[in-house]
């Protein structure tokens, strides 16, 4: 019988995103279509940046799952197709809350809005400095938290 | 229809590869950490998106992002002499002048090839906007609080665009074949873009004084050719550089 894409999804939430690994691929709003097809599955994988380093190790991580489940698969790296901060699950955004982000609240496209409207994850509050718009890995932007000293990062979705 | 495609996409992913690749130099030589972490960043994404254009060619049947980043000639690339450039010393304001001109003229085309009918390329022009509108915050950001700094940073400033302003000018070199790109309706004349990006970097450069009258012919004559393969003197010790890994063992797997 042939896999339903819930299920396919199901299979691929064992796949954690290597850089933050509380959130798993789906719950990060990185799988696309999914099609089921006789022999093979496709599966549509969006970087959240196009530059991300993650991508080659996500796509093997992905076919060896499904591998696991009996299925070939073609993984098709979607850079033309934005990845869209809307498409990450509740338990995405919880899952990179407890990872220590700032989460994003401001999605009108204006950057400095962005990184102008963020509260500290530690204690809530909003004194806080923008030391660096970028960090790590390209999905952070770095803070320092005036009220609690806390330093922590922001998750920074492509605007 | 195809080689003028290749020409198009070209232009553009090798002047992110190079980019990509100078800014990336500055790993560990930032004059503050935050500078090293940005610089980084943006090498990063400016080379991920060279990979993602050379990735519409590959599906067209042409080359892998592979094969065009390690194993093409220097007379096959068609990057711009500005993004050759050497950090030769090392001078900040240098490197800031020439991400700031760069990602202008990225903007500018980014923008005109989203409104462009190869579908491919507005796609990935949407996405790649998203990415580049935190590079520009950056660039125009340290501009505005150098330019309004101290005399040594608005001289390093006025020095450095002084230098880069004819490079930056040829940015805007016709494409070969442009008339025919433009009549596919991929993208607006070269002359037509460089009228945008001036219009967008004016009003900043004029009110921090810094902005120079148009390049004299005799100073762009060296930089013709580029997008027909003619590389800067600077180009080959780069690209030996850039492959010396690839080329140790070339089609080896990670």
């Amino acid at each position: 019988m042939l896999p339903s894409t819930d299920e396919i999804k199901r299979w691929l939430k064992n796949i954690p995103d290597p850089e933050i690994p509380h959130v798993s691929v789906v719950d990060m709003g990185m799988v696309g279509d999914i099609r089921v097809e006789e022999k093979e599955i496709c599966i549509e994988l969006i970087p959240t940046y196009a530059g991300c380093p993650a991508i080659s190790l996500l796509k093997e991580q992905i076919q060896r799952t499904l591998e696991q489940h009996g299925w070939k698969s073609v993984v098709e790296i979607n850079y033309t197709k934005p990845w869209q901060p809307q498409n990450v699950t509740p338990q995405g955004w919880e899952g990179l809350r407890r990872a220590g982000f700032a989460l994003p609240k401001d999605f009108s496209g204006d950057p400095l809005a962005l990184l102008s409207h963020t509260a500290c994850p530690r204690c809530e509050s909003e004194a806080v400095s923008l030391l660096s718009p970028f960090g790590p890995t390209a999905c952070r932007a770095i803070f320092r938290c005036h009220t609690c000293g806390e330093t922590f990062e922001l998750f920074k979705p492509p605007s | 229809m195809i080689e003028r495609l290749e020409t198009l996409v070209l232009s553009l992913a090798d002047d992110e590869l190079i980019i990509g690749h100078r800014h990336a130099e500055w790993i560990g030589l930032g004059p503050i950490l935050e500078e090293d972490i940005a610089f980084a960043s943006i090498a990063q994404d400016e080379t991920g998106h060279a990979q993602a254009y050379y990735q519409i060619l590959t599906d067209l049947g042409l080359r892998t992002p592979d094969e065009y980043a390690f194993q093409r000639k220097a007379s096959e690339f068609r990057c711009a002499h500005l993004v050759e450039l050497p950090n030769f010393d090392y001078d900040y304001a240098l490197a800031l002048m020439r991400h700031y001109l760069y990602d202008a003229a990225e903007q500018i085309k980014l923008q005109a090839l989203r409104e462009g009918s190869y579908d491919p390329l507005a796609g990935l022009a949407d996405r790649l906007l998203r990415e580049e509108k935190y590079h520009w915050l950056h660039a125009t950001t340290w501009i505005k609080r150098l330019a309004y700094s101290t005399e040594e940073a608005y001289l390093r400033l006025k020095s450095a665009i002084d230098q880069l302003w004819p490079y930056a000018w040829m940015l805007f070199e016709p494409l070969p074949e442009e008339a025919e790109i433009v009549e596919a309706g991929w993208i607006p004349p070269s002359s037509v873009l460089r009228e945008r990006w001036l219009e967008l970097i004016q009003p900043t450069l004029i009110s921090a004084n810094l902005f120079p009258p148009p390049p004299a012919s005799e100073t762009l004559l060296p930089l013709q050719g580029a997008r027909k393969g003619l590389r800067s003197p600077y180009f080959d010790e780069l690209l030996q550089e850039m492959t010396e890994v690839s080329s140790s063992e070339p089609g080896a797997e990670w």
